[in-house]
């Protein structure tokens, strides 16, 4: 399987994700932002896609991609890049107050 | 649309005509999957398709009207996400027209270089049918004469359906044509005949 279609997809994504992201964790706080930006980031990035550059589905269609395969892919992706966040922020949240509840 | 048919098969090319509004291309749309129809009927070497197979079994290309390839990325760098094979990205890449314009982003294209590098880039895929809306439109002669040269070569392993308002550069490449008229599909032959069907304009075709 060629991956690089997925990424090319998630890159287009990101700008979406990633101002999404940011707000959260801005406003949420680094845990509860980094889990806000694993579920939310990829529908938040559709959402930004299909309103801005809707006619490159047409990219990945031709490519035999449907919308939902897409979409799996890059929530894939996305947890990829925010796992990391996460554990780094549950590790802080561990160092700085000895616990790790994000309630 | 009310009762649109046709028959394809690969190493022809299909002209479509219709005037504006007329559902060209809402017909390739349903075709490809993009849009639903109430009733639709699709065969593959007798094998019935459903129109949610189209896009993941890779049954028709599509080279919509409007640029669709993302536009921040070198020709060069998006080669490799649409084509694995080293094989296939050479012969692109070696397409004397695209050589010259890998270096560009793909956003600073012109019209005729960003339309034959999409016709390129799609062709190599497997897809056994491609359909072309409006491929000739906004292109200089030089940049149309390219892609004609390139369709009639395609044709040899695929098969096209081509739709486009420059109905000469069609009627040029076409092996058979239809217009849709009245929601309807019609033969045509000739550009008399799409005089008959209201497509051009009374004594059009003769005083061009």
């Amino acid at each position: 399987m060629n991956a690089r279609p997925y990424w090319q997809f998630y890159k287009a994504l990101f700008p979406f994700t990633i101002s999404f992201g940011l707000l959260v964790l801005l406003t949420f706080g680094m845990l509860w932002g980094s889990l806000l930006f694993i579920v939310l980031g990829v529908p938040i990035g559709f959402l930004g896609f299909q309103s801005f550059r809707s006619n490159e589905y047409y990219f990945y269609q031709n490519l035999g991609l449907t919308k939902w395969r897409l979409a799996k892919g890059a929530f894939i992706i996305n947890l990829l890049v925010g796992l990391p966040v996460f554990t780094v922020a549950l590790l802080l949240l561990f160092l700085l107050f000895g616990q790790t509840s994000i309630i | 649309m009310k009762a649109a048919s046709f028959e394809l098969q690969t190493g022809e090319i299909l002209g479509l005509f219709g005037s504006n509004g007329s559902g060209k291309s809402t017909l390739l749309k349903l075709l490809f999957g993009r849009l639903k129809a109430d009733q639709f009927a699709l065969e593959i070497n007798n094998t019935a398709i459903r129109q949610s197979q189209i896009i993941p079994k890779k049954l028709l290309g599509y080279v919509p009207q409007h640029p669709f390839l993302p536009k921040n990325i070198k020709v060069r760098d998006l080669i490799p996400v649409y084509h694995s094979s080293e094989a296939t990205q050479d012969s692109i890449f070696y397409d004397p027209h695209i050589a010259t314009m890998t270096a560009k982003l793909v956003g600073s294209l012109s019209m005729g270089e960003l339309k034959y590098f999409e016709v390129v880039l799609l062709s190599a895929l497997q897809h056994p049918f491609l359909m072309l809306d409006e491929p000739f439109s906004m292109l200089e002669p030089l940049h149309k004469e390219r892609l004609k040269h390139h369709l009639t070569t395609l044709k040899q392993k695929k098969g096209l359906l081509v739709t486009d308002h420059y109905y000469r550069d069609v009627l040029a490449v076409s092996d058979k044509n239809i217009v849709l008229k009245d929601g309807k599909t019609h033969p045509v032959n000739s550009e008399a005949d799409l005089q008959k069907f209201k497509y051009l304009a009374r004594n059009q075709y003769i005083t061009n």
